[in-house]
């Protein structure tokens, strides 16, 4: 018999089955269900349609409030307090409101909810963050996290599984977000990686951090995969020594697992890479739009507010200022992050440096709150999606690149090659 | 539910590729529990008419990456309070596709085909297979595995669960 690649092998695993094969439907245990304050009250409701007063294991079903905190209408006011009433009589115990919140996959990733060999699932698309950790995330809406919640299942199709082994050597201040990026104009959106399982492997991936890692997880789902993973290897023991909220073994691909292709990427090649307005497959490299004008900075959400993150705008920041036509938000993306920074210094050398610092929070990414764009901005911006609209006018442009291309953008106003501070 | 009859109301070229949820039924329109009050919204941005033409038993038919997009439950949700029948689509958008049997609405992919606006379909679920009834041309299309058609059958994963207490693949 063949042998399988990872995500089989998980799926089989946690399917109670010896093997699994590409297509076949599974009944799947899940590890832990992510629901947050956006849609957790249609999840809970959907729970009790099923007849369940209670949810299957409190401590794996975890809630989190993101998309709408801190509140900046009464009718998102409201639609929290309710929120939290409906966690609250379920007696959740990890609930990370305002004051301990933060995007809902950071914490899932950062506070040790997600294991490697395990799956995971939640409310919302970019639930594929997981896979950083060697774990299968998968998003899904309500109807599944109800009954993942109420019997700790869920079925899915076992997808196919495309390699990509990345090679070379990073270059200065060239993030896991480039080779996202890069791959996403390599890849294209013409339906390819439909439903598939997208493994990262090589040496240029050891050699990534666990934060680079979730960016490129994180954007599968913007590839219009099912999941992204990496294998865990020392990085990640390292990473969930003493967070991990559970027992977990090493787990790898077969030698001989099959895959549907395998591409090959070299990082040594890729520089700053950037995403052109509108279409998240239009590509760039940073040479092509360099000079270009823009107004509005960000630097947050699940793709690219971690420490490692604003570690690197600070570096790039320190002792300068950002230019005078340019407004510059950072919105860490958890509670813990924003703390590591402040006690990093990071946040002081970035509030010297002219940018806002607002609470953690899904903030525009979702263009509810916190630094909408508005008519005519040009918005460049270190998060996932650049469709028109994504963060509030649908006359507003957006650019998305890495954190070290926004933070040497700011100070020139125009978009700027970092490697040519 | 596994046979039936509908009219198709195709989009084709452009139009018909990478339709999101939010063509579907607009986000500023799914704040609500009611699911009754998105047929007066479904398809509005793609095809103001729509609500109005649509029949119980009709067709979708639309090409690549259907339903792409926000992984709002709402948009397969809108097309079944409207009565729709079932949505052809070269391929759909993952979420969209789980989201569909979950609530109880069946698709159907089919690669390659000339289905146009008007024409009525004979659809099998069970063989996969859709009859053009205008051109008698049929087309194989990806047959849905039992448990699905199981699930749709008691009209969403919800109902199913309620009804049987689990399930076995």
């Amino acid at each position: 018999m063949p042998g399988m690649t990872i995500t089989e092998k998980i799926m089989a695993q946690q399917s109670g089955r010896d093997s699994v094969r590409p297509a076949e439907l599974v009944w799947t245990d899940i590890y832990t269900v992510m629901t947050m304050d956006y849609l957790g009250k249609q999840t809970f409701t959907a729970l009790h349609e099923l007849g369940k007063t209670e949810v299957f294991d409190k401590d794996r079903v975890i809630c989190v409030s993101d998309h709408l905190v801190p509140p900046p209408t009464a009718q998102f006011a409201t639609m929290l307090n309710e929120w939290r009433e409906v966690v609250r009589e379920h007696n959740i115990t990890h609930f990370y409101d305002l004051g301990k919140q933060g995007i809902a996959h950071q914490i899932m990733v950062e506070q040790g909810h997600v294991l490697p060999g395990t799956v995971s699932i939640g409310t919302d698309s970019h639930a594929n963050t997981y896979g950083a950790v060697g774990a299968v995330g998968n998003a899904v809406s309500v109807s599944d996290a109800a009954v993942a919640m109420a019997i700790g299942k869920c079925w899915f199709r076992v997808p196919e599984s495309v390699k990509f082994h990345i090679t070379g050597t990073w270059q200065p201040y060239v993030m896991g977000k480039d080779l996202s990026l890069h791959i996403m104009g390599m890849m294209h959106w013409n339906g390819h990686l439909i439903y598939k399982t997208l493994e990262f492997e090589g040496p240029a991936i050891h050699a990534l951090s666990m934060a680079g890692r979730m960016t490129l997880c994180n954007m599968t789902v913007d590839l219009g995969a099912k999941n992204g993973i990496v294998a865990p290897d020392e990085v990640t023991k390292e990473y969930l020594k003493g967070r991990a909220k559970g027992d977990w073994s090493m787990i790898a691909s077969d030698a001989d697992a099959h895959y549907d292709a395998v591409y090959e990427v070299d990082v040594t090649n890729i520089g700053p890479t950037v995403a052109m307005p509108d279409k998240l497959d239009d590509i760039a490299p940073i040479e092509k739009v360099v000079g270009t004008k823009f107004n509005k900075a960000f630097v947050g959400t699940c793709t690219n507010g971690r420490l490692e993150d604003i570690a690197m705008i600070a570096k790039i920041l320190e002792g300068k200022q950002v230019h005078r036509d340019v407004n510059f938000l950072l919105v860490p993306a958890s509670t813990q992050v924003y703390l590591d920074a402040l006690k990093a210094g990071y946040i002081t050398t970035l509030v010297e440096a002219g940018v806002a610092v607002d609470t953690p929070s899904c903030a525009a990414c979702a263009g509810i709150h916190t630094g909408v764009a508005g008519d005519g901005d040009i918005v460049l911006s270190a998060g996932n999606r650049n469709m028109k609209g994504r963060m509030g006018s649908k006359n507003a442009q957006i650019y998305l690149s890495s954190p070290a291309v926004v933070a040497a953008s700011a100070l020139t106003g125009v978009i700027s090659d970092p490697r040519e501070l | 539910m596994a046979t039936f009859q509908g009219t198709v109301h195709a989009y084709s070229g452009a139009m018909g590729d990478n339709i999101d949820t939010d063509r579907i039924i607009p986000g500023k329109y799914t704040k609500t529990l009611d699911v009754q009050s998105l047929a007066a919204h479904v398809m509005e941005d793609i095809d103001p008419d729509f609500k109005n033409r649509v029949k119980q038993g009709d067709i979708i038919v639309a090409g690549d990456n259907f339903g792409c997009g926000s992984s709002r439950e709402q948009a397969p949700i809108a097309l079944k309070v409207v009565g729709v029948s079932v949505v052809i689509a070269r391929y759909f958008a993952r979420i969209f596709f789980r989201n569909a049997i979950n609530i109880g609405l069946p698709l159907l992919e089919i690669p390659d085909h000339n289905i146009s606006n008007g024409a009525v379909l004979e659809v099998n679920l069970l063989e996969g297979s859709v009859t053009d009834t205008n051109t008698g041309i049929t087309y194989k299309a990806t047959k849905m595995p039992q448990v699905m058609i199981d699930i749709l059958a008691e009209g969403g994963l919800v109902a199913y669960l309620q009804k049987h207490g689990d399930y076995v693949l």
